[in-house]
């Protein structure tokens, strides 16, 4: 009943001063920015074969070779052209990446819903494992793991899943224990719905929005991290060309020729900063309406 | 207070025996051989056994866990006590391998090198700690200076600059930016030295050049996230009835800003980077990796590439007590600060 | 009164405020005019979205970045403050001109000190130093009625109770003695013993200080005990204005006039006097009427209030009405359609009948149980909220029952344990002779489409993920009230109960406003067609013209449907009109309980009595005795012996109150007190409201 004109609805007027309810993210000049990066990158990986001049794995330069017409953008070690290298080695990060996250969101759904829901011991127990897991800095864990099982990208998923599902859980959790709260819910409960028709139906579709916010962030990080695993040498087993071990393997020659290992770093850079930008844009955006 | 204190010891305590038999099984289901590993493809089938057996791999996982917990020197006595009985399992015994456990301070062996796990570690472990200090001082408080400067002229240029450059530097991943620094700094401009093979704890400390790129690297990891979240805290606070109050009292922007503003916008972030203490010890594995750094992080990383269990088991359980301890200071840090907790 | 001096403090010309939203302009305040001179009070009464707290954050100078004064000016002490800078303003804002607000907790700085904030104001504005400064905030909180000033000064804002933040931010504003003094909704959120005694302090402040006040409230009751005069705004403009007895006793502005029918208050029962509700809602400010703003829900409107924009009117120097037909008002004869009459209970009385829902010995414990490290370390104990304490109630068939009652009295925790949400600690309920003293989960299928619930909050009582039909179709299916093929049909049927258009079904919750949200729980409640309608504070967060459609909807409910209602309210006047049988509680226990007329004359339990004295009432002729309870409700962790109100009662008699727990004392049939007092001694006491 009050007047509802008070600080925080001022504040939330003036950042709605640029929001429309549709167009919001057109209107967001970063979100845009990113999001034509990570379609530009999309375009590429999925032209690739079209786009590159040779199969990545060939040997068709010299070693270390400069850029020049042939090969705009230099030979690496072995003298595979690095275009090349480059445009493929687009395709398994774009395909790992949004994949494992999916996988870490789906089991953070349910494991968040369960403890969101039932509370009491089962949330307890259920926390304090995550509680344990975040403990770790995620690279340890992602190289103990990886260590553990050997690397192909199967395992690199299993990886990512496992180091991303706390966090998800944790959000998920946390939205659940406060929608759950909610009047409606009581109601749900006073009909006599099942715990599974609550999580579902009452609990779960009032998590998405900031779920899916969460998620495009989520994805960059796998990029990061795919990237990261690659350098180190837990990522995908050579030959493939994964942009990462391509600058860990070019890294020896980097002051005598560093094409080897910049563009490789700038392609990954660009394209976790554009995944950022635009989830970064994403939440701005919501945050507003 | 000495609850919130009793309750991260216990917690602590209890993870890291969940980590230690965790990583037992895990590398019970690996398929790697050690001995195999160790002694390259030529080797004979024999004297993979022999070393199996000097290693002690033949024993059941149960026992070994055991073993390096507490150690097989009291094995003989033991044995005498109760008669000649074989209380462990053949092949988990042999001889020289006379030790303590770990939770008498023995981290065992390493089955890489032969040496001793402790005192290697250790050395790791305080250089990290050197590298991670130094950093944390020269990024903390700049990146809190960005932020509040951000916060404070929010939509003006300054606040755009700011909070773009950080997404980007943060964004990008570190060895990404490290080869970047090290193409500009040292190929273009020649200013800092190019990156060698591996330095010794000793050299890695000789020269204020040396450490420049990791903490210029690791600055642009951290300073970003840290100073949009001081951002993102100020921000909401000078939205808080409490502000509208202050300015319309006939309080100076500047006294409202100081004295009411940041007080409450600051207890996020600094909170949340005590936890970052714990990430700039042991997950900065790129950057050890990357200009040759001997810290925690590198050495974890060969120990499970060699599956070298007892560094990784050492090493994951130091991890393991250091990010509880850091979030236990963050928790006393929140509980100090914040005057709610504190007096009620 | 001569200490209104000629002096006039602050002038208000034609204001106008308008914020740029993205959907262009939106005109929050549009021409408003006012005056107030020294040692006055103006009261703005209005609805939410009124533009009220606009005007002042206008006059004020502070709006937020895409707000901006259009036009008009704002003399303060003669010198005009639209366009002013914050640097401009900064020396005038705290010294001459000072604000208190809505909710203190929030108000406060949670990190500071009371002393902290209260002597920066003098140190900034006076240049004293922090011992003076201190001295002076020292003997403001005297002033300001503060229990031990000393100690006060020392802790922070969380350690203290809302009533005593209030004061410190009332004694903050005073510091300087400022020429003008805006209070927006000072009391809301306070409970209603301790709102008397701010108001109480309100009106001796304002003997003491001469300061021009002007105080901004919904609750017209509140501002005839303040106010020397009132402004009633509505949709951002200013519709009627004048002297308190003139606008109460005589209101000439139509919506005024609604708005006095539409209260209900501790006089009036459903029987006596039927609540008028004004039909529609406040039009969107985007989207206002071309002729007069309350044209649309007038109930006197001739054509050309449509076309033209009614100027606001002055009448003999004293009063202001922004209406065309405002000199009919007084021949007007307000239309009484006959539905809306309730006509006297006809129920089918079945005699010895079981009650509906019979409560015995009923106790609900929160309880704490620390671990097992805090015990040993720590010494924690186990802690207790005793929220029901031995509760034994019955609801007849087909009546109306009330609980009221303050905040920590346990009337929330009582409504979710009869309905199930709540598991009871102890004690029995009986429901349609069934136990049921079991959460909801375990009771018997049956049993639970009998007995339902409307809650609290409109905002999230519905899922804003599901259009009005899913919401109201899903308790159908489920309860099979009536087969599958009439499921669509029912739910129409229910949306006409409560007053709802059929397109309505489509629509999601977040597009609707409080009132109607309200009403489309209230049909998922019925949905099932239960015996039993538990009602959690319905109307509480609802404008005064919604309210009235929500009470009468219920109303209709049992009428038609048979449905008995259990409704929780802390609103006396609410609980009054609406109830047959009120319960009031205290702290967990029931303190009187009785039929609605036997309950608000004497005999009365003392707390009771302190209830009535201090609900603001929305008359200014009639006559209230002033009885305050000193500080504010004890912690349920810990509640006082024997009787749980010994440590605020007036009445208390000696240590009999602070031993044995009051026994129960039956004034007539129906009408319990639990008090020690004896009876014939409580039937002697004065009636505290009377004139009505």
């Amino acid at each position: 009943m009050t007047d509802r004109q008070d600080m925080n609805w001022i504040c939330n007027q003036w950042r709605k001063l640029r929001t429309s309810r549709v167009a919001f993210l057109l209107e967001s000049n970063l979100a845009l920015i990113g999001l034509s990066i990570v379609i530009l990158w999309v375009v590429v990986a999925i032209l690739a074969p079209l786009l590159a001049p040779y199969a990545p794995n060939n040997i068709t330069g010299e070693s270390n070779g400069a850029p020049s017409m042939t090969h705009p953008m230099g030979t690496d070690h072995l003298g595979r052209d690095v275009f090349s290298r480059l445009l493929y080695g687009s395709r398994s990060i774009l395909l790992l990446a949004p994949f494992s996250v999916l996988c870490a969101v789906m089991m953070g759904i349910t494991l968040g819903l369960t403890a969101g829901f039932f509370g009491g011991i089962v949330d307890e127990v259920m926390m304090r494992i995550l509680d344990a897991v975040m403990a770790f800095p995620v690279l340890l864990l992602y190289m103990i793991i990886i260590a553990a099982v050997g690397a192909s990208a199967i395992n690199v998923v299993i990886a990512i899943t496992i180091g991303g599902t706390p966090g998800i859980t944790r959000i998920v959790r946390s939205l659940a224990l406060d929608v759950r709260s909610r009047e409606f819910v009581q109601a749900a409960r006073l009909r006599g719905e099942s715990p599974l028709y609550i999580m579902f139906r009452e609990i779960l579709p009032n998590c998405l929005g900031p779920l899916i916010v969460d998620t495009c962030l989520r994805v960059g990080y796998a990029t990061f991290a795919i990237g990261t695993l690659g350098f180190l040498g837990l990522g995908l087993p050579p030959p493939d060309p994964d942009w990462g071990r391509m600058v860990a393997e070019g890294r020896v020659w980097i002051l005598t020729a560093p094409w080897t290992v910049l563009f490789p770093s700038l392609a990954i850079s660009s394209l976790v900063v554009g995944l950022n930008l635009f989830a970064d844009g994403l939440s701005e955006a919501s945050r507003r309406i | 207070m000495t609850e919130i204190i009793l309750r991260r010891l216990g917690f602590m305590l209890l993870t890291m025996f969940i980590v230690s038999i965790t990583i037992f099984v895990i590398s019970e289901v690996v398929p790697i051989d050690v001995a195999r590993n160790i002694l390259g493809q030529f080797a004979t089938e024999e004297t993979i056994a022999a070393l199996r057996e000097q290693l002690g791999l033949n024993c059941p996982t149960s026992a070994r866990y055991v073993i390096w917990l507490i150690g097989d020197d009291w094995v003989p006595p033991a044995r005498e006590l109760l008669g000649g009985e074989d209380l462990l399992p053949s092949g988990c015994t042999p001889e020289g391998l006379d030790r303590a456990g770990f939770v008498r301070g023995d981290m065992g062996v390493s089955t890489r090198t032969g040496a001793l796990v402790a005192p290697y570690l250790l050395r790791r472990l305080k250089s990290s700690l050197i590298l991670a200090g130094i950093a944390f001082v020269m990024i903390m408080p700049l990146s809190l200076l960005f932020g509040v400067l951000a916060g404070l002229k929010e939509g003006e240029f300054l606040d755009h600059f700011i909070s773009i450059t950080s997404i980007v530097t943060t964004s990008s991943p570190s060895f990404a930016v490290g080869v970047i620094l090290i193409v500009i700094f040292a190929l273009w401009l020649g200013w800092l030295p190019g990156i060698s093979a591996l330095m010794t704890e000793a050299s890695a400390f000789e020269s204020p050049a040396k450490l420049a790129m990791p903490i210029m690297v690791l600055f642009f990891a951290e300073a970003g996230y840290v100073a949009r979240m001081t951002r993102a805290s100020l921000i909401d606070v000078m939205c808080q009835p409490y502000i509208r109050t202050a300015i319309l009292k006939g309080l100076p922007h500047w006294e409202v800003v100081f004295k009411h503003a940041l007080r409450n916008a600051l207890l996020a972030p600094i909170t949340v980077i005590t936890l970052h203490i714990n990430w700039l010890i042991g997950g900065v594995v790129v950057v050890e990796m990357l200009f040759g750094f001997p810290g925690l992080g590198s050495a974890l990383l060969e120990a499970s590439l060699n599956k070298d269990l007892y560094v990784i088991e050492a090493g994951a359980l130091l991890m393991t007590f250091v990010a509880t301890s850091t979030q236990l200071l963050s928790d006393i840090i929140y509980v100090y600060l914040n005057p709610r907790i504190r007096y009620s | 009164m001569d200490r209104i001096a000629e002096e006039r403090v602050l002038v208000v010309e034609s204001l106008r405020v308008s914020y740029e939203t993205r959907r262009g302009d939106v005109k929050a305040v549009r021409d408003v005019s006012f005056k107030i001179k020294r040692g006055e009070a103006l009261g703005l009464v209005g609805e939410s979205g009124c533009g009220k707290s606009t005007t002042a954050m206008a006059i004020m100078g502070y709006l937020s970045s895409n707000g901006r004064v259009d036009g008009g000016r704002v003399l303060f002490q003669g010198e005009n403050l639209v366009g002013k800078t914050d640097k401009e303003l900064q020396p005038i804002r705290g010294s001459r001109m000072a604000m208190v607000y809505q909710d203190p907790m929030t108000t406060l700085n949670p990190s500071l000190r009371i002393e902290r904030q209260l002597t920066e104001v003098l140190v900034v504005h006076e240049g004293l130093t922090k011992r003076e400064a201190h001295e002076r905030c020292i003997e403001m909180l005297e002033k300001v009625q503060m229990p031990d000033p000393g100690q006060m000064m020392k802790r922070y804002p969380h350690e203290i109770s809302g009533g005593q933040q209030q004061r410190a931010v009332i004694a903050m504003s005073l510091l300087c003695n400022p020429a003008l003094l805006i209070m927006d909704e000072p009391t809301t959120g306070l409970d209603v013993t301790v709102e008397a005694t701010v108001l109480d302090l309100v009106r001796a402040l304002r003997n003491e200080f001469d300061s021009a006040l002007l105080y901004i409230s919904h609750n017209l009751g509140v501002i005839a005990r303040v106010c020397d005069r009132i402004g009633v705004m509505y949709c951002g403009e200013l519709l009627e204005e004048g002297r308190v007895e003139d606008i109460f006793l005589n209101p000439l502005h139509p919506y005024t006039k609604s708005l006095l029918g539409c209260i209900p208050s501790v006089g009036t029962s459903k029987t006596v006097v039927p609540l008028r509700p004004i039909p529609g809602r406040v039009p969107a400010l985007n989207a206002l009427p071309a002729g007069c703003v309350f044209e649309p829900r007038c109930g006197y409107s001739e054509e050309r209030c449509r076309e033209v924009h009614p100027p606001l009117v002055t009448i003999e120097g004293d009063r202001s009405v922004r209406c065309a037909r405002w000199e009919d008002m007084g021949e007007m004869v307000t239309p009484v359609s006959d539905d809306l009459a309730v006509s006297l209970t006809v129920r089918d009385k079945r005699e010895d009948t079981e009650p509906l829902l019979s409560l015995s010995h009923l106790k609900t414990f929160y309880t704490d149980k620390p671990s097992w490290i805090g015990r040993l370390v720590a010494g924690k104990k186990e802690q207790c909220v005793k929220a029901v304490d031995d509760v034994s109630v019955d609801l007849e068939s087909q009546t109306i029952l009330g609980v009221v009652g303050e905040s920590g009295c346990g009337k929330t925790s009582l409504a979710k344990t009869i309905v199930g949400l709540i598991a009871p600690t102890e004690g029995r309920i009986e429901f349609l002779g069934v136990d049921v003293s079991k959460i909801v989960e375990k009771r018997p299928g049956g049993i639970r489409k009998e007995l339902q619930m409307v809650f609290q909050n409109p905002d999230s009582t519905l899922n804003p993920t599901q259009s009005v039909r899913q919401i109201i179709a899903r308790p159908l299916q489920i309860s099979h009230t009536v087969v599958r093929s009439q499921i669509q049909e029912e739910v129409c049927r229910l949306l006409d109960v409560v007053n709802l258009d059929e397109s309505y079904l489509g629509s999601r919750p977040t597009h609707m406003s409080g009132g109607e949200k309200q009403r489309v729980a209230i049909a998922r409640a019925i949905a099932s067609r239960p015996e039993l309608v538990v009602c959690d504070e319905p109307v509480s967060s609802l404008d005064v013209s919604v309210q009235g459609a929500v009470l009468n909807t219920l109303l209709d409910i049992q009428r038609v449907y048979k449905t008995s209602l259990l409704f929780i309210s802390h609103d006396l006047g609410v609980v009054r009109y609406l109830c047959d049988v009120i319960v009031v509680m205290y702290l967990g226990k029931v303190c009187e309980i009785g039929p609605g007329e036997a309950l608000f004359t004497p005999p009365y339990h003392p707390y009771t009595e302190a209830l009535l004295s201090a609900v603001p009432v929305p008359d200014p002729t009639v006559k209230q005795a002033r009885i305050r309870l000193e500080g504010s409700v004890p912690s349920a962790l810990n509640p006082p012996t024997g009787c749980r109100f010994h440590t605020r009662c007036p009445r208390k008699v000696g240590e009999i109150c602070e031993m044995t727990e009051p026994p129960a004392q039956l004034v007539s049939e129906g009408h319990v007190i639990y008090c020690h007092i004896p009876l014939g001694y409580l039937r002697q006491v004065k009636p505290v409201i009377h004139g009505e």
